[in-house]
């Protein structure tokens, strides 16, 4: 499969915010990846950088095939860009806005736009400086939407959005789903909604990569486990994969984050004979939190 | 719109299980009919708010599981369905009611209101 | 699809109120040439207005042409992180030639078309109208260019403000800083030799500066690193300036004017008995540095044709010492009127009834100006001096004579001047005379001084006429140069009385016997300069 992004050692500086040092990830043609991390992790400044808003200090990304600082009118009629940060023009109507953006893309389609419009039930008529948050972003969604991109990145969309509005413009991104070399790559802190939507995910902390890996993979190993033992016991020797280690009374808890199915289940039975282990499956969320914890436990202090 | 089965999905257990295990309950009790149309990955996908990929993943399971059919042309629909000789899966099975008399027994519950349980489920 | 026509309908679209404006502003600066033309003959109060007027409309132009570039540039501004255009298959190119070609048109093709409609309504010739047209169009240039340096390093229009006032700021305090204490350390300028006018610098300035400020445009388009276009156009100023100063090629040296055979005649008197005196050179110097000091003679020009006058002297001397030693330097000096009786009655060829006489006294000139440290030594002594003396002579010519007639005109290609009203009072008489003029594009020589006579060649005199008032609209000038405007176009009305009062009235002046005169406009112009040596031996520098 071709990959839509691929970034290699990237590095980018700037003097205050945020710093990204030799991250590497790539999105596959077709899935939806995921950039998670905590505020000032890098996942903005790693956006911008793939959109060429930004200009990398080292490494390279690769996006649609064409290295990200000569992005031009080819490669951009094929990307969608929707985020928090980026401003429209205030001054212009929806409708203004639409058909000012339409000549820019040969594969506009009117039909598409209409239907969108209506779907999230935007005024025509009223000005962008005018409209509500929630609006803005579900029509800079609809202009990113509406000329069918191969790539659409969605930087905190929905940041400060009541869930109403976050449901339709999930709606609306979902809008071409299954249909060929459609792509996305989101980040975002709404990792319910996330859960849900991802096939890949890579996280960030500190402007590093912490882990890149598919879903599947991902749920499939992080494991929160409850061991209650006969006899109150200081905590036993930790295997390496475990993290978040705590215990209270007779209960061991901890991450276990390489679970491999029963031969786990069996390794923990013989390391805790006659104990009770209670093993679960962990949500996004909740792994998303130990693996923070974790690491600020373990003294990685972000650049914030 | 909406889909033409019940499914409710939860954190903890996979998506992609959920949503297979409320198909097979539909089908099972006949939410879903033989010869029904069954929505589109697209649909699936836009309706439950899920990744596209793992919409796709779950209709081939079902398909896989005997419980949709392709039609070139028309799209999916219900198979007729039939039960399945598994043994693997019944293997599978086994375990499961193990873990639930283990369980029962440890809540305290009776024969009977396992029982009573298992017999409202089965509707 | 045409992306520059898209993105220039939008940009229209968005700027109409301000393009309105303008458009409204040039046409009402057309309407009031127009009307200049109608009030040649009015009142002077009317005719301040008019001046008035025009000036306001002037300043408010500047400043909606630069809320035109401004906006304009800034509606996809190349600064910060979260411009909408950023994202969006633009081509940056033609983004970059769409902006020009917008402000080229807006900020140069407009302003010049109404150059052209309000000079041909002064039936401007073809001279004049390439004339002003240059300076116009480079003057607007360089604003726009200015302009558009900052526009493209800056977000939004109060960043725009902002920074401009701080570049205005600091420039400005550079430059006091630099004359400030400039002329603590280098006391009086040191004399150099008269070189022929010359507009190569600033030409070349030009050039470069519009070179300089383009390339950061340009830059600033494709790469987007404001750091980098800002050093560049830092970079470019300096360069502007040091090349210029530096630039060794003259090529627009206009031929200086040579003195004619009547220079033979022209010499130096000087008398031992006028004796030396010192004085204190005053400037900033006294007060916070060394103290210099000038030590003065007389000396007498003569020889002079009569419609000759000394505008300035040049001194550069050399005393010397018996003992060997010697002291250097060299002063301008010797600053006079262009007028004289003398050479307005020697032009005219009749008396003027004038009670002044505007000679020039011999007087003191500066031969030798020093800091006072390097003068105390030599305290009571003398030595030879030798000074060679450049005196800048000055020629009155006659440039026409008319009958005193409203509507009678002189026409010189780029100026025009026309009677429009004569009054007659009991003791004086009035003209009112339209003037209109070019000033040439790099005029390296300034605008000459014209004075009128109203000659009666039957009784063998003149009068001289003063203006009592005059206005003008456009010319440049004032307190800022501000680019917008014609090119150095002025038309205006000069008001002048006979006789005038500047020039003195004697008792028994018969007004009415001027009836039939003839007004003839003199002019003062270069003649030359004559190097004359002139020695003083001895020379004593004063004891105290």
């Amino acid at each position: 499969m071709d990959t839509v992004i691929d970034v290699t050692d990237l590095t980018c500086r700037y003097q205050r915010v945020e710093a990204v040092t030799g991250i590497s990830f790539a999105v596959e043609e077709g899935t939806v990846f995921a950039l998670l991390g905590p505020n000032g992790a890098g996942k903005t400044t790693t956006i911008r950088a793939l959109m060429n808003i930004v200009r990398p200090s080292g490494g390279e990304a690769r996006v649609l095939g064409v290295d990200s600082r000569r992005l031009g009118r080819r490669e951009l009629e094929n990307i969608g860009y929707v985020s928090e940060n980026q401003q429209l023009p205030r001054w212009m109507t929806l409708a203004g806005l639409l058909a000012y953006c339409r000549p820019f893309y040969p594969t506009w389609d009117d039909a598409l736009c209409r239907k969108l419009v209506d779907d999230f039930r935007l005024p025509l008529d009223q000005k962008i400086g005018r409209m509500s948050r929630g609006m803005r972003v579900k029509s800079a969604l609809v202009s990113a939407l509406a000329y069918r991109p191969r790539l659409l990145v969605l930087d905190e969309p929905f940041s400060g959005l009541d869930p109403v509005v976050r449901d339709d413009l999930i709606h609306g991104m979902l809008e071409r789903a299954g249909e060929e070399r459609w792509s996305v790559l989101i980040s975002s802190h709404d990792l319910e909604e996330v859960e849900r939507l991802v096939d890949a995910v890579a996280f960030l902390d500190s402007g590093r990569i912490v882990l890149s890996e598919p879903m599947t993979t991902l749920q499939g190993r992080f494991r929160q486990v409850e061991v209650t033992l006969p006899e109150p016991a200081p905590a036993a020797a930790a295997d390496a994969s475990w993290i978040r280690v705590t215990s209270a009374g007779r209960v061991l808890r901890f991450v276990d984050t390489s679970y491999n199915g029963p031969a786990s289940d069996q390794r923990l039975s013989a390391k805790f004979p006659g104990a009770r282990i209670d093993v679960q499956a962990m949500s996004l969320r909740q792994i998303f939190i130990a693996l923070v914890r974790y690491r600020r436990e373990q003294g990685q202090e972000s650049m914030q | 719109m909406g889909l033409p089965f019940t499914v409710d999905i939860r954190p903890g257990r996979p998506l992609h299980d959920q949503v297979v295990f409320a198909v097979t309950k539909a089908v099972v009790t006949g939410q879903l009919a033989a010869g029904d149309a069954f929505p589109s990955v697209r649909a699936l996908s836009q309706e439950l708010r899920i990744n596209p990929n793992t919409a796709q993943k779950i209709v081939g399971t079902l398909i896989e599981r005997g419980l949709l059919e392709a039609r070139p042309g028309i799209g999916t629909v219900v198979a007729a369905w039939q039960p399945a000789a598994n043994p693997a899966r019944r293997a599978l099975l086994a375990s499961q009611i193990d873990r639930l008399a283990v369980d029962a027994r440890q809540l305290g519950m009776t024969l009977s209101e396992v029982l009573d349980a298992i017999r409202r489920a089965w509707k | 699809m045409n992306q520059t026509m898209h993105i220039l309908r939008k940009d229209v679209r968005r700027l109409r109120w301000l393009l309105a404006l303008w458009l409204a502003l040039l046409a009402g600066s057309v309407v009031l040439a127009a009307n200049a033309a109608a009030a040649a003959g009015a009142s002077p109060a009317t005719g301040l207005f008019l001046q008035q007027l025009w000036d306001t409309l002037e300043i408010v132009g500047a400043l909606v042409t630069a809320l035109i570039v401004v906006q304009l540039v800034h509606e996809e501004p190349l600064v910060g992180f979260t411009p909408f255009w950023l994202t969006r298959p633009y081509v940056r190119t033609v983004l970059l030639w769409e902006k020009l070609l917008v402000v080229a048109v807006a900020v140069i093709a407009l302003p010049l078309i109404a150059d052209v409609a309000m000079m041909s309504l002064f039936n401007a010739g073809p001279r004049a109208l390439v004339s002003a047209g240059v300076t116009a169009a480079l003057g607007d240039a360089v604003w726009m260019l200015s302009l558009m340096v900052l526009a493209v390093l800056t977000r939004s229009l109060s960043a725009f403000v902002l920074t401009a006032l701080g570049i205005v700021a600091t420039l400005w305090t550079l430059a006091a800083l630099w004359s400030g204490f400039g002329s603590i350390w280098t006391g009086p300028p040191r004399y150099t030799p008269p070189a022929p006018p010359d507009a190569t610098a600033v030409i070349v300035m030009i050039t470069l500066y519009l070179c300089s400020t383009l390339s950061v445009v340009v830059y600033q388009y494709h790469h987007r690193r404001w750091r980098v276009a800002a050093g560049l156009a830092v970079a470019g100023l300096a360069a502007t300036v040091v090349v210029t100063t530096f630039w060794p090629w003259r090529f627009a040296r206009s031929e200086q004017v040579r003195a004619g055979a009547w220079a033979s005649s022209v010499a130096l008197a000087h008398d031992p008995s006028w004796g030396t005196k010192v004085s204190d050179v005053v400037n900033v110097s006294r007060q916070m540095g060394e103290r210099w000091r000038r030590v003065s003679a007389r000396y007498i020009v003569s020889g002079l044709p009569p419609q000759m006058t000394v505008q300035s002297t040049g001194i550069r001397s050399r005393l010397q010492f018996p003992d060997g030693s010697a002291l250097e330097s060299g002063e301008r000096g010797g600053f006079g009127w262009n007028f004289s009786r003398a050479a307005a009655e020697a032009v005219l060829g009749t008396r003027l009834l004038v009670t002044h006489d505007f000679d020039r006294p011999a007087e003191w000139s500066s031969m030798i100006t020093v800091r006072d440290r390097e003068l105390m030594p030599y305290r009571g002594r003398s030595g030879r001096l030798d000074a060679d003396i450049d005196i800048r002579v000055m020629q009155m010519r006659e440039v026409a004579t008319v009958p005193l007639m409203p509507g009678v005109s002189v026409d010189r290609g780029t100026s025009r001047l026309e009677i429009s009203a004569v009054q007659r009072a009991a003791d004086s008489l009035s003209v009112v005379i339209r003037r209109w003029r070019v000033e040439p594009a790099f005029a390296a020589d300034p605008l000459l001084e014209q004075y009128f006579a109203l000659r009666r060649r039957s009784s063998g005199e003149a009068l001289m006429g003063g203006v009592d008032n005059s206005w003008r609209l456009g010319g440049g000038g004032g307190l800022i140069p501000l680019p917008v405007g014609s090119g150095g176009f002025s038309v205006g009305s000069l008001y002048l009385r006979f006789p005038g009062p500047g020039f003195g009235i004697p008792p028994d002046i018969d007004i009415a016997s001027f009836d039939d005169a003839e007004l003839v406009v003199l002019e003062v112009a270069p003649a030359g300069v004559v190097t004359r040596r002139l020695t003083i031996d001895p020379f004593v520098v004063p004891a105290k």
